[in-house]
């Protein structure tokens, strides 16, 4: 693999695993939050 | 969450997001080629911001444990709990870009140096913190040990800062850089520190509702969740 490609590969894997991970937090909080307002109404 | 909490929530995460993509068009289009290492070289500027956000993650969980053992306040465990999940993932990534890195520079996955050594001490530690929260079950007992753990584990964030500066290792103790790249790499700190405070304060919240949730269903007559305080509980737990 090229350094471009070596390159190309961390970006993906480091911004994917981190916004990845920050999207399965928000998607759980949000069901709580559902839950919160499906108990309040 | 209020709706306005809600809306500055959504504001934030969209602000980050716009934050790294036009960190990743000036790094891609903008930053110049580093003369002796070459495009390889651009891996830095994700690689430094994330492993100083393991620090200040691995100093989060540092912080909340002190305060949970001088108060013993759930929240703070919660909070501990928060700081040292996104200490691993983020020790992670560093592995992982560094890793790619010296497959390119030094023509190897990986070598024993000090610095390395103790970066994956570091991930295993915050890694063995959630084996020892899965086999202790009373949850008071459990936050207690979890605490003076992760106060003994952070001891090896400064032995992961010194290694390279205190020892022989071919990982660089300090990188100088063109005004052109230092300016790139103080844009990447802004994006990766936002990303950074955001899953805390997110798993955070979701540490303490699952808390609740959890209290909850132990306990049918408890007070309801914080988003159904003034109202009556209506059937208990879900």
């Amino acid at each position: 693999m090229s350094d471009l490609g070596y390159t190309i590969l961390a970006y993906v894997v480091g911004l994917g695993l981190t916004w990845g991970y920050g999207l399965l937090l928000v998607i759980r909080c949000m069901k709580f939050d559902n839950r919160g307002e499906g108990a309040e109404s | 969450m209020s709706r306005r909490t809600r809306i500055l929530a959504s504001m934030y995460w969209v602000a980050t997001m716009a934050l790294t993509g036009l960190a990743i068009w000036v790094v891609a289009f903008h930053t110049p080629r580093e003369a002796t290492m070459g495009t390889i070289q651009k891996i830095f500027y994700l690689h430094l911001p994330v492993a100083i956000n393991t620090f200040l993650a691995c100093m989060v969980s540092f912080i909340a444990s002190i305060a949970f053992l001088a108060q013993r306040r759930r929240v703070w465990d919660d909070l501990a709990v928060a700081g040292s999940r996104v200490a691993v993932q983020m020790c992670a990534v560093v592995l992982i870009t560094g890793m790619i890195w010296g497959r390119s520079a030094w023509g190897q996955w990986w070598t024993w140096s000090p610095r390395l050594t103790f970066s994956l001490v570091l991930l295993l530690l915050y890694v063995v913190y959630f084996v020892i929260r899965g086999s202790v079950e009373s949850p008071q007992r459990r936050a207690v040990v979890c605490a003076v753990y992760a106060i003994i584990a952070f001891l090896d964030v400064p032995l992961v800062y010194l290694s390279a500066r205190l020892m022989p290792d071919i990982h660089p103790a300090s990188v100088s850089l063109a005004p052109e790249m230092k300016r790139t790499l103080i844009l990447w700190f802004l994006p990766v520190t936002l990303l950074n405070i955001g899953l805390i304060v997110t798993a955070f919240r979701v540490n303490v509702q699952t808390r609740l949730h959890a209290q909850n269903a132990f306990d049918p007559m408890a007070d309801p969740l914080p988003a159904a305080a003034g109202k009556p509980a209506v059937g208990g737990a879900p």
